[in-house]
């Protein structure tokens, strides 16, 4: 049994070190006074940062993504709370269906949706930045929808009835009794759908154009093209501290427990 | 509930119109042009053919790029259950708060892009990367290795990026399974290990197989890692997809989609027929 | 200190589990072919108990024997028992028949023997035509038999049980206790369950552990462990008992008489101190309730009636003796004349054996 453990630890040990060890270099070497990558660094500096805010691009870049994950994570989670809470209070087949129409996006290879969409904005005539949204939008709603809806399951519709039993209306009973109740759902899922808008690479890859970039494809391009630069790792910086942010304010909000079961 | 049946509708309406409009649609549409004429004027014709699907079937390279994208996913998707589900048992056996914590841990790195962490990979793969410099230093390689655009890169790409949905999915399973399976078994006189393979495995089947098919679904579409990682020698699957829309042949574009998306059915239901997870859900 | 007689031997065993003391200091001999109940209430240290002769759980210190073979430190798969589990545990990805049969396979036992083993357990369990089910496709009590055939399959040397019949509906468990009984007698197979249920216990087993904090209050067998309880916590835990302070007045001979607050009883000087006080019990339908007046006088102290409840085959009613509250039981049967009523005064009658003194705590 203790070989067995012993494995088992050194398993752990390695699969960590693949899991983190890549995203932890890449955070050091963002803070490094050298002019390229080295490690250890020669020194600590912030130069990195202020070479990425000077760079028009990669500036612009990140504002849009932040407008970007903000604007569609909200609309994502207007429309996975409404999807919800048809799922949740209806039964049967068409309830079924819907679900599956809703958590459909969440397993389906986001490039070929990117393609897709591409397509149909191209025959239509859409403009870049609305189509880039929408499509973000499609693709946070599952994550939004299943949290809201794992919050519903376990949501007591008596306490909705007792609230119409004293004259609430349906609006009121669901903003002053249910939407309290379902918060922490609601919250975990808008954390999702603005964390995967602000990550997102496979449709925008497609359906970002000149001049409406986000940072990830920014980045993208950047590495294929410019080649590795520390600016790169300062950009990459930027988006785990805003992710680490955004985490652990909703943290003090609603409990580790609720992010990790949704 | 007072809350009438009409009010219910409406409520459904702006998400099932949403979904219609931007999800099912465009992919009806997609699987429509795979069967247009390609046309060199226009971006297709409207004219239906199998031609698409035919000229693929026929076309040694993409059958390379196939039997390629096959082996590579093959071979993540094992090292992934031979890492992942020994650290997945770790996380099991920890107390409640302690696997909280952990999950975070795992759960965190999935929330920053997948760029950034291939980015991550180039750090240390690239020819000023963290290996080349140390091993040049120690004086053990007189020049620096080529690592990157490589099988073994994507490899190694792809595994940071995959083996937490891996853990995740199966640490789930192992910590929701009741411990008295295993005691069961050891009072019927099996050891640790006969214990694991009569018991603990085929109950853990429903996370094993849903965490293969999960990796190899994201496998299949990771085409960010696999450019960054494998450059342009080694192209999978999705890269044809992503190179045909570059070069605005779109039939051909939408029929790879649709054979890509056939590819990860067929495996999807080869994992599940090999694991049978549906013994030890539901019915028997 | 080998003892032939017994399958399982707990030597001055002790389990902690960080602060607490789960079992303490504990030594127990139970017998071959014994029914031997585990009573007490949750976090009694039964269950720990259990599992220690399992090996699920290793005593901190201490020893235990199974056969006379120190098994201590050896491993569950290597110890010779059979267990059903509180939930069953039954293998949902096997057969009835393969989750039978896993014991036998385990043990390398050739396929034709196994075959036949199989059938004759199930057989025994009468669940010969349900061996190609799978267990989600059975009742509740069909589990339990298949969990219970899985256990003997194996010809342990003891049979474990955890709360065996707790997730079965009250009817069903009560023929289960019927049929269990009867197999474990006809198996002759020495067995350890696991209760919270004193009925349960008193119906099924030979001999009755009630376990407290860790600690054993009294083994006897079931009759005796009902009728002439050894501590207080026994005399509760088991079924309703009232309570009476006494002050011991004299001792003559064989003979003891004690003050019970304004009345003077008279007990055999067995188990009862000299002099100070002394805890005694009795149990509710142990009292001859009647009218004041009508009993016989000497035996008799009076109380008022308090409160009457009717329970359908009884009547308890709950009285009132200088400020101390105790209860009583009447059988609804015809040949009463007269009904109890609040306000009511009442002689109350026993026989000497029903008062029962606590040894003190």
């Amino acid at each position: 049994m203790r070989a067995i453990n012993a494995i088992l630890y050194a398993v752990t040990g390695v699969v960590l070190l693949l899991i983190i060890g890549p995203l932890a270099l890449v955070v050091l070497a963002s803070f490094s006074s050298g002019d390229y990558f080295s490690f250890p660094p020669p020194g600590l500096s912030l130069r990195w940062f202020q070479e990425f805010f000077s760079l028009p691009n990669m500036r612009s870049a990140f504002l849009l993504s932040l407008e970007l994950a903000v604007g569609t994570s909200v609309v994502s989670i207007v429309l996975g709370v409404m999807a919800a809470l048809y799922v949740s209070r209806r039964r049967g087949r068409m309830s079924g269906i819907m679900q599956s129409l809703f958590m459909a996006p969440l397993v389906f290879p986001t490039i070929i949706l990117g393609l897709a969409l591409l397509l149909c904005y191209r025959l239509v005539g859409m403009p870049i930045l609305p189509g880039l949204a929408l499509a973000h939008i499609v693709v946070g709603l599952p994550y939004c929808f299943r949290a809201t809806l794992s919050s519903l399951q376990s949501f007591d519709v008596s306490l909705e009835e007792a609230g119409s039993s004293l004259g609430a209306s349906p609006m009121r009973g669901f903003l002053l009794i249910t939407l309290p109740l379902i918060w922490p759902g609601v919250v975990s899922g808008w954390l999702f759908a603005f964390i995967v808008s602000f990550g997102e690479l496979n449709t925008a890859l497609f359906l970002t154009g000149p001049g409406v970039t986000t940072l990830p494809i920014e980045i993208f391009s950047y590495l294929q093209f410019q080649g590795s630069q520390l600016v790169i790792a300062a950009a990459s910086t930027l988006q785990v501290a805003m992710i680490l942010l955004l985490v652990l304010l909703v943290e003090r909000a609603i409990g580790l427990g609720r992010i990790v079961r949704s | 509930m007072r809350m009438l049946r009409p009010t219910l509708v409406v409520l459904a309406l702006p998400p099932l119109l949403m979904i219609c409009a931007f999800f099912v649609a465009p992919l009806a549409f997609l699987f429509v042009i795979s069967f247009m004429t390609p046309s060199p004027e226009e971006l297709f014709q409207y004219q239906v053919t199998i031609g698409n699907y035919l000229a693929l079937a026929q076309d040694s390279f993409y059958w390379l790029i196939l039997q390629r994208t096959l082996v590579t996913a093959l071979i993540v998707l094992g090292t992934c259950l031979l890492l992942g589900y020994p650290v997945a048992v770790v996380v099991s056996r920890m107390t409640p708060r302690k696997r909280l914590v952990m999950l975070m841990v795992l759960l965190f790195p999935l929330m920053v892009s997948n760029v950034v962490r291939a980015y991550g990979w180039i750090t240390i793969l690239g020819r000023e990367g963290l290996i080349n410099v140390t091993l040049v230093d120690m004086s053990l390689i007189p020049y620096p290795l080529r690592m990157l655009n490589s099988a073994g890169a994507v490899g190694a790409g792809l595994l940071t990026i995959l083996l937490p949905y891996m853990i995740i999915s199966v640490a789930n399973t192992l910590a929701g399974l009741d411990k008295s399976y295993q005691e069961a078994a050891q009072s019927l006189g099996a050891g640790p290990v006969r214990s694991f393979i009569h018991v603990t495995w085929p109950l853990s089947s429903p996370g094993v197989a849903a965490g293969l098919s999960l990796v190899f679904f994201l496998t299949l579409s990771a085409y960010v890692t696999i450019t960054l990682l494998g450059g342009p020698r080694f192209k999978l699957l999705v890269s044809l997809v992503y190179d045909s829309v570059t070069t605005l042949q779109w039939p051909k574009a939408a029929s790879l989609s649709f054979v890509l998306l056939a590819f990860a059915l067929i495996v999807g239901a080869l994992i599940q027929a090999g694991l049978r997870p549906q013994r030890v859900q539901g019915k028997g | 200190m080998t003892d032939d007689t017994s399958d399982v031997r707990f030597a001055s065993a002790s389990k902690r589990f960080g602060r607490t003391m789960a079992v303490r200091d504990l030594s127990l001999a139970i017998p071959r072919g014994a029914f031997f109940a585990l009573l007490g209430p949750s976090g009694c240290g039964k269950t720990t108990t259990l599992r220690m002769i399992a090996g699920f759980e290793t005593p901190t210190s201490g020893n235990i024997f199974i056969r006379g073979e120190n098994v201590t430190r050896v491993a569950p798969y290597r110890r010779s028992f059979g267990m059903v589990f509180q939930n069953y545990a039954l293998f949902p990805h096997m057969s009835v028949a393969e989750n039978v049969a896993f014991g036998l396979k385990m043990r390398h036992i050739s396929r034709s023997e196994r075959e036949e083993r199989v059938r004759e357990a199930l057989a025994i369990v009468q669940l010969n035509q349900m061996a190609d089910r799978y267990p989600k496709q059975l009742s509740g009590g069909q589990q339990q038999r298949v969990a219970l055939a899985r256990a003997i399959v194996i010809k342990p040397a003891v049979l474990l049980l955890d709360e065996p019949l707790g997730a079965l509906d009250k009817l069903l468990r009560e023929e289960m206790q019927v049929e269990l009984r009867s197999l474990q007698k006809s198996l002759g197979i020495t067995t350890v369950f696991v209760t919270h249920d004193q009925e349960e216990a008193l119906a099924m087993a030979d001999q009755v552990a009630v376990m407290r904090a860790g600690e054993i209050e009294q083994i006897d067998a079931p009759g005796a462990i009902y009728e002439r309880p050894a501590t207080e916590f026994v005399a509760s835990f088991l079924g309703a008992s009232n309570f009476f302070d006494g002050e011991i007045q004299s001792v003559s001979g064989d003979r003891v008489r004690i003050d019970i607050g304004g009345s003077v009883i008279e007990l055999p000087a067995v188990g009862v101190p000299r002099s100070g006080r002394v805890k005694l019990a009795i149990r509710p339908e142990k009292i001859k309730l009647a009218p004041a007046g009508q009993g016989r006088p000497g035996q008799t102290i009076a109380a008022v009636i308090r409160e009457v409840v009717y329970k359908g085959p009884t009547t308890h009613v709950i009285m009132d003796r200088s400020g101390t509250a105790f209860s009583g039981l009447l059988q609804n049967d015809a040949t009463r004349d007269w009904s109890p009523a609040p306000g009511m005064v009442v002689d109350c009658a026993w026989a000497e054996s029903s008062l029962v003194p606590m040894k003190s705590a």
